[in-house]
C-alpha cells in the first residue's frame, strides 16, 4: 500500500472519530485565560495590529493581565453587562468591526458574551 | 456537517494527488523549471524567499516574466560579488465586505489605498559567511483611530520601521549544510507569499511574526532538510515569550515536490503543536501546477486543560500558467481551530491573478471569499502594485 494512501486512511480515521465526538460552542469554559489566548491573542494581537510591536490605537492584547485590566478599566467589558462595548465591536454594530479582516466565529464571539454575562471573572 | 465536508475534501484531495503523481513530466514553473529545483536555486536564503540571486535574477527577466533585464538596479550597475541589494514596493487597494449574525456591518464596500510594503535587503558575503538584513515599514491598511477616542494613536513613519529579518549564514565551501542564525521564517509547508492565507496566519507564519533563531539547512541532490529551533522577539516582540522547535523535509521528483514537517510552540499559557506535509505536482502540457498542504494540530492551555483542542489546517488548489509572465490560481482554504467544537471553522476560496510585464513589475489581483462558522462571511478585493529593485 502507497505512503498516500496510509495517510489516507490514517486521515479518514482521525477524521470520523473527531466527528463522533464533536461539541457544540456552549459546551467550552468560558474563563478568560482560554479565551485570551484561543481567541483574542491569535485574532487581535497580530502584528500589524494589537501587538507589543504595533500597539494600533495604544491597545496592547498580548499579554493575558494587562489584556483584562485594559478591557475592564476602559469600559470595553463590563460584567455581567449584555451591551458591552467589546460586543458591539466584535459585531460591527455601531462601532467599526474588529478584527476588521479575518471576523470571528459567533460562536467565539458567544462565548465571550457568557464570559461577560458570568461577571467577565478574571 | 463540516467535520464530514473536511473528511471528504480531505480524502478527495488525497486521493486526487495519488491518482496524478504518476503521470505527468517535466517541471513546476517557479520551483523546478530551468534547473531551478529549489527556492535556494534563484533565492539566497537555504529556504528562498527574499533576495533573488544572480540565477533568480536571470530567470526572472527570461521565464518569469515577459521580458527586460532582472538584475539589480535593471542592470544599470554592476554589484561587487560580495554584494547584494534589493527591495520591494507594494501599493494596494483593498475592498472589503462582511456579514456577521448582525448583518452586513459598516465598513463593507469600503475602499482603502495603502502603502503596503517598503523594504530595502542587503546581503553581504565573506568566506562562507553572509550577512542579510532586511529593512523598511510595516503596511498600514486602515487609520488606527483608537476606537473610544482615549488612546493615543499611531503616527509617524519611524514608528513603522521595522527590520522583518536580520540573519548570518555560514555555508562552507562544497558543503550541503548552511547554518542560520538571527531572524527569519523557520521554514516550513508550501511558504506562500500570501501572509494572510490560512496556513500561514494561523500556523504562526503571518505578517512580522519571523522569529529569532538558530537554523540548519541540508540541500541533497532532490531533497531538502530544515531545523529551526526560534523563540519570539526579545527586544520589540511579544511580552509573552515563546519558545519552539519547526522542521520540515521535502524530497523531489521530476515534477513533484512531497514535503512533511511538524512545529511546536510553547508560552507560558499555551503549548501548540503542529504537525503535516505538503505537495507540489507540473503538468508541463497545460502548465498546471497542483499544490496542497494539510496540517493537524493539538493545543494545549495551561489554565484551561478541559478547553484542550485539536485543530485542522488546508490549503489546495491550482495554479495555471498560460503564457509567460501571467499565473492564475485557485484554492480552497480551511482552517479550523477546534475540530472538537461546531461553528468555529473558516472556509475560504481565494482567487489570484499575477501579471509581470517586465521585469521588477508585477500586478497583482486577489479575491477571497470566506465562510466564517455560520452565518458569518466575508469577501475581500485586492490590488497590488509591486516594483522590486
Amino acid at each position: 500500500m502507497s505512503t498516500t494512501r496510509h495517510l489516507a486512511s490514517a486521515g479518514s480515521l482521525v477524521l470520523l472519530a473527531t466527528l463522533a465526538s464533536c461539541t457544540d460552542p456552549g459546551e467550552r469554559e468560558a474563563d478568560w485565560e482560554f479565551i485570551h489566548a484561543a481567541i483574542i491573542e491569535p485574532n487581535c494581537a497580530t502584528a500589524s495590529c494589537h501587538s507589543s510591536l504595533s500597539k494600533t490605537a495604544g491597545i496592547d492584547f498580548e499579554d493575558v493581565d494587562s489584556s483584562y485590566d485594559f478591557l475592564v478599566d476602559q469600559f470595553f467589558v463590563v460584567p455581567f453587562e449584555q451591551n458591552s462595548n467589546l460586543l458591539f465591536l466584535l459585531n460591527g454594530v455601531e462601532r467599526p468591526l474588529m478584527p476588521p479582516d479575518g471576523p470571528l466565529p459567533k460562536a467565539d464571539v458567544d462565548l465571550i458574551k457568557a464570559w461577560i454575562a458570568d461577571g467577565a471573572l478574571r | 456537517m463540516n467535520l464530514a465536508r473536511h473528511l471528504i475534501l480531505g480524502v478527495a484531495v488525497l486521493v486526487l494527488m495519488s491518482v496524478l503523481a504518476p503521470r505527468a513530466q517535466a517541471y513546476p514553473h517557479f520551483q523546478f523549471s530551468s534547473d531551478t529545483d529549489a527556492c535556494s536555486t534563484c533565492h539566497y536564503a537555504p529556504a528562498g524567499g527574499g533576495l533573488i540571486n544572480g540565477w533568480g535574477r536571470e530567470e526572472a527577466g527570461d521565464t518569469l516574466s515577459r521580458g527586460g533585464d532582472g538584475a539589480a538596479l535593471h542592470g544599470l550597475v554592476e554589484m561587487p560579488s560580495w554584494l547584494a541589494l534589493g527591495g520591494d514596493l507594494r501599493a494596494a487597494a483593498l475592498m472589503k465586505g462582511v456579514e456577521t449574525s448582525e448583518g452586513t456591518v459598516n465598513e463593507s464596500g469600503k475602499l482603502h489605498l495603502f502603502p503596503m510594503q517598503a523594504d530595502l535587503s542587503a546581503r553581504a558575503e565573506h568566506g562562507g559567511f553572509a550577512l542579510t538584513a532586511v529593512v523598511g515599514l510595516r503596511g498600514k491598511a486602515r487609520k488606527s483611530a483608537p476606537p473610544d477616542g482615549s488612546m493615543r494613536s499611531e503616527s509617524g513613519a519611524l514608528s513603522r520601521l521595522v527590520s522583518r529579518e536580520h540573519f548570518m549564514t555560514y555555508a562552507p565551501d562544497d558543503s550541503r549544510y548552511t547554518v542560520r542564525a538571527g531572524r527569519f521564517y523557520a521554514p516550513y509547508g508550501l511558504r506562500l507569499a500570501d501572509h494572510t492565507s490560512y496556513i500561514r496566519r494561523y500556523a504562526g507564519f503571518g505578517m512580522l511574526q519571523e522569529t529569532y533563531g538558530l537554523g540548519v539547512s541540508r540541500r541533497g541532490d532532490a531533497s531538502e532538510t530544515h531545523v529551526t529551533a526560534h523563540a519570539s522577539d526579545p527586544i520589540l516582540g511579544s511580552q509573552n515569550l515563546t519558545l519552539g522547535v519547526t522542521a520540515m523535509h521535502e524530497k523531489r521528483g521530476d515534477s513533484h515536490a512531497l514535503g512533511t514537517g511538524t512545529r511546536l510552540r510553547i508560552t507560558e499559557s499555551t503549548m501548540q503543536a503542529w504537525a503535516g506535509g505538503h505537495y507540489k505536482h507540473w503538468f508541463e502540457g497545460p502548465k498546471l501546477l497542483l499544490m496542497a498542504e494539510v496540517n493537524a494540530g493539538y493545543q494545549r492551555f495551561t489554565e484551561s486543560p478541559d478547553n484542550s483542542r485539536l485543530q485542522l489546517l488546508g490549503y489546495a488548489g491550482p495554479v495555471w500558467f498560460p503564457t509567460d509572465g501571467v499565473s492564475a490560481s485557485i484554492a480552497y482554504e480551511l482552517y479550523d481551530e477546534d475540530l472538537l467544537t461546531r461553528y468555529v471553522e473558516r472556509h475560504a476560496i481565494t482567487s489570484t491573478i499575477s501579471f509581470l510585464p517586465r521585469a521588477h513589475y508585477e500586478i497583482f489581483l486577489m479575491g477571497r471569499a470566506e465562510r466564517i462558522g455560520p452565518p458569518g462571511r466575508s469577501f475581500t478585493g485586492m490590488l497590488q502594485l509591486h516594483y522590486y529593485l
